[in-house]
């Protein structure tokens, strides 16, 4: 009785195991042109957001989930909309006038929990009156998710950026 | 909020037209699903000729087996070839820092008969390593003609060619900043609106795209790349749509002349769904300031308390 019971336990394990190992991977799903649009307008507003600090620094802290992470290469890790706003509020040439953060190449591709995507920042001041400086620049690596609100971040990576210049009238 | 000139929106529209045409044979129509592979495929382009990843195959696989690309440093042809040519680096030798370099913007995309064309401007930035932070502008800027077809594995560049930007003497600004205060929030909507297509938003992108060709393009059909758009944020509104894009004014590298910035800001844009589609209504412009900067000008246009 006993060894039939390990036999059947080994059984479990080994057929579990050979089921593991024949299933396919799970397909993303496809991305519907609003979907690609949506993400895309998603990076847009962080840019604003941050550009701005509208909203009392909301409308940078709600491209993200609530629970959304931002790791930076200057600010290691911050997690959840009020401590994201308090990170938009703490720019202090914000307004919306204000230009800084530029956007381009924005790669995206389905994933089995949404989205990833990669996306170029150059953090530019070119401010009327001085000579244009380059900050920082890099890419972005992202997650995201499709919420009830949209789509939304859930992780961006910043950490692959380059150095940030150091001057005087450096903006946080 | 001060208007740009009807000259330029009509300026703008007639580039749209033109370029609309410029086929000889009737051109089919591409689907949303086109436009966006295909924007998808320009961006892919960038990462791959950054990262020079898979030992080049990469940038290859972006091309259709007998691809052609036509780039600074060589043309490459065939799969191979183009590997080879983006393990060499295609338009700088040194690999960039944090594998980013290469910014496209001003993406406009037309139908052909044979699949697609589309231009794009290019500016390379070289971004600072640890022991010298920042960056500065590459002396390399212009922009790209390409030409796409779609194959059984998805759309593929058949053609890209960089041309490199021909420097000229500095002509005048053409834009002329707003004297007020850009608007406060992203939305300002009041009325309900009508929601935006995907079709929609791609059409109202491609015309603020065309407008930045319409405003390099002199009388003579020559483009001068300069004005460089990006984070194109678009909403519906009670008019239609309306829209915020940032732009950069560039000075491409001329000799000693390095590559700068000359002008950085914003437009405030209302579209509006024509007959011909959608077209810019009305425009300004607000050039980048601080709040450090609002608050000085405040203070200065502050009248002064008469001295006692």
């Amino acid at each position: 009785m006993r060894a039939t019971l390990i036999a059947a336990a080994l059984g479990v394990i080994v057929q579990t195991g050979a089921m593991s190992a024949q299933q396919p991977a799970i397909t993303p799903a496809e991305l519907t042109p609003i979907d690609y649009i949506e993400i895309q307008q998603l990076a847009i507003r962080y840019a604003y957001g941050l550009d701005t600090a509208a909203d009392n620094g909301y409308l940078y802290a709600n491209v993200f989930t609530p629970d959304g992470e931002f790791i930076g290469r200057q600010t290691p890790f911050t997690k959840g909309r009020d401590a994201l706003a308090r990170v938009a509020r703490s720019v202090r040439k914000g307004n919306p006038n204000f230009v800084r953060h530029f956007i381009a190449n924005h790669e995206i591709h389905p994933s089995q929990e949404g989205a990833v995507g990669k996306v170029y920042l150059m953090v530019v001041d070119v401010e009327e009156g001085q000579p244009s400086s380059i900050y920082i620049g890099g890419r972005y690596e992202d997650i995201y998710v499709k919420t009830e609100e949209g789509w939304r971040i859930k992780r961006r990576d910043a950490r692959n950026l380059g150095a940030p210049r150091i001057t005087a009238r450096t903006a946080k | 909020m001060k208007q740009l000139p009807l000259t330029f929106l009509t300026l703008s529209a007639l580039w749209l037209t033109a370029a609309s045409t410029v086929s000889g044979q009737a051109p089919t129509s591409l689907t949303t699903k086109d436009y966006v592979e295909i924007q998808q495929l320009t961006s892919q382009y960038a990462v791959a000729l950054d990262t020079r990843s898979n030992d080049g195959n990469a940038l290859a696989d972006l091309f259709t087996a007998d691809g052609e690309l036509v780039g600074l440093r060589g043309t490459a042809k065939g799969r191979a070839d183009l590997a080879a040519l983006a393990r060499r680096g295609i338009m700088t030798a040194d690999r960039p820092v944090v594998d980013v370099s290469h910014f496209t913007m001003n993406h406009v995309i037309q139908p052909t008969a044979g699949g697609a064309t589309g231009k794009e401007y290019v500016v390379l930035v070289n971004f600072g390593p640890d022991d010298r932070p920042g960056g500065d502008f590459a002396s390399i800027g212009g922009h790209y003609e390409d030409t796409y077809v779609k194959t059984a594995a998805g759309w593929r560049f058949k053609r890209r060619e960089y041309v490199a930007a021909k420097p000229v003497a500095r002509p005048p600004q053409a834009l002329t900043p707003s004297p007020g205060s850009a608007s406060p929030a992203a939305t300002q909507t009041t009325k309900p609106a009508a929601p935006l297509t995907a079709d929609d938003y791609l059409a109202i992108r491609a015309v603020a795209n065309t407008s930045a060709y319409g405003l390099d393009t002199g009388a003579d059909g020559r483009l001068n790349v300069r004005h460089f758009l990006t984070n194109h944020l678009i909403e519906a509104a009670p008019e239609g749509a309306r829209g915020k894009v940032y732009v950069m004014v560039f000075d491409i590298a001329d000799g000693a002349r390095p590559t700068s910035v000359s002008l950085g800001g914003h437009f405030e844009d209302v579209y509006e769904k024509t007959a011909s589609g959608w077209r810019i209504k009305s425009r300004a412009f607000f050039t980048s300031k601080s709040a450090q900067t609002l608050k000085a000008e405040a203070d200065a246009a502050a009248p002064q308390a008469p001295p006692k």
